[in-house]
């Protein structure tokens, strides 16, 4: 897993990426990256 | 999480000026949000013609199999195991709404909620049935348009006289056909959705500005393949597709060439649009495809999970007798009907998130 942090006005962003399997039935057929972001605003890193 | 409407487009871009997602302050006032990059979108590795160059049609077809919702959930639970988190509230808006059912089909375990805009989807009813309600609320859609602008009737006629001689161009070259044309209607399902359109409308059609505004008024294109070339897919619930949008087309839209299309995808549509053309064996391949079935209403039954759910009388995507049915299946869904909105009532500002936060967390009263 690959995380990165960035700051924008008012939004504090944690990018992330994660390896899947092409095929989750079948691991060893390949896999791909996913990439996902998680937004926090001011004051929000406690929020779920 | 937020799962986004497609299938095959990325997440927003955040940022607060101006606010993108228009409801994302809101959000963050009760949430963190993860905007995911579905499997072949945005930063995630991407579908593209290049990619899957080296594979013949029956390797690419297998590969594009990969990417509808049953998959994205798993990714969606590495996703939160890689972030440790044990439960968390889904956000789906339409395809990401179907997306949601699938999660909370599967994995209800790891749901604090759902929130679900326009996104209901048919659960156990035969495609063409749905594509035959999205037909006929086209029509009607079609009628609106004429109706607050009568004079267009007569232009949407001339243009489409202009595409079958093959006089309306994209800005790359391609020819628009008829048909393709047709998809124009796809804004109408989407609110400021008629004026958009009158004023696409209202253009010389041999102005560039008509060609690039009328190439972002179709539907399917190649920025996000994966929309046309697994588009049927997502209502294909144990069954094949077979071009179930052109199969169901009826005769008097056929007759009529002022009757607009939605999200109607036609075959012809990997031929005429050159980026499309190198997924055409392969999405024919996946129109024979035996689909698994993604939704099992015994086990939506079972999902104790609270879900808010925005429904739209007049949605042009998503029918209000199915969802509303979807609806009754789950044991704890608050379901909100409303004429105020189209199919994208949630990106129209805060309300409508505003309002199923307040449901899902009982500040609101049914």
């Amino acid at each position: 897993m690959l995380t990165s942090t960035e700051s924008l006005p008012g939004l504090t962003l944690t990018s992330l990426t994660v390896e899947a399997p092409l095929d989750h039935a079948h691991p060893d057929a390949g896999s791909i990256d996913v990439f996902a972001r998680v937004v926090t605003g001011e004051g929000g890193e406690g929020k779920p | 999480m937020f799962l986004q409407g497609g299938p095959g487009s990325e997440a927003p871009r955040p940022t607060l000026v101006p606010a993108t997602p228009p409801w994302l302050p809101r959000a963050l006032q009760d949430y963190r949000v993860v905007m995911l990059d579905q499997r072949g979108t945005g930063r995630s590795t991407p579908v593209s013609a290049a990619r899957l160059a080296g594979l013949d049609p029956i390797g690419q077809a297998s590969y594009l199999s990969h990417f509808r919702a049953d998959e994205i959930v798993n990714d969606c639970e590495l996703v939160r195991e890689a972030l440790g988190v044990r439960t968390w509230t889904l956000l789906g808006q339409s395809f990401g709404g179907f997306t949601a059912l699938h999660y909370l089909s599967t994995r209800p375990g790891s749901l604090a909620g759902a929130i679900i805009t326009g996104g209901l989807s048919a659960v156990r009813r035969p495609i063409d049935d749905v594509y035959a309600a999205t037909w006929r609320i086209m029509i009607d859609k079609s009628e609106g348009y004429y109706r607050r602008f009568p004079e267009d009737r007569e232009r949407v006629r001339a243009l489409s006289r202009l595409c079958a001689q093959g006089a309306i161009t994209l800005p790359n070259g391609d020819a628009v056909s008829r048909e393709r044309f047709r998809t124009i209607g796809h804004r109408l399902g989407m609110q400021g959705g008629i004026e958009q359109l009158h004023y696409l409308l209202e253009l010389d059609h041999t102005s560039p500005a008509f060609a690039h505004d009328l190439e972002a008024a179709l539907p399917f294109g190649g920025r996000n393949p994966i929309y046309s070339v697994l588009h049927e897919s997502s209502y294909a619930d144990g069954v094949a597709t077979r071009w179930s949008a052109e199969r169901t087309m009826p005769d008097r839209v056929r007759d009529d060439v002022t009757l607009l299309a939605g999200e109607h995808l036609h075959r012809s549509l990997f031929d005429e649009d050159r980026e499309l053309r190198p997924f055409a064996v392969a999405a024919d391949l996946l129109a024979e495809h035996e689909w698994n079935q993604l939704y099992f209403p015994e086990r939506l039954a079972e999902a104790e999970v609270p879900v808010a759910a925005a429904v739209y009388q007049a949605d042009a995507y998503v029918p209000l007798e199915f969802s509303l049915e979807t609806a009754g299946l789950l044991p704890d869904c608050r379901t909100w009907v409303t004429s105020e909105y189209e199919h994208n009532g949630l990106r129209m500002g805060a309300g409508v998130l505003d309002h199923l936060i307040g449901l899902l967390t009982g500040r609101r009263w049914l």
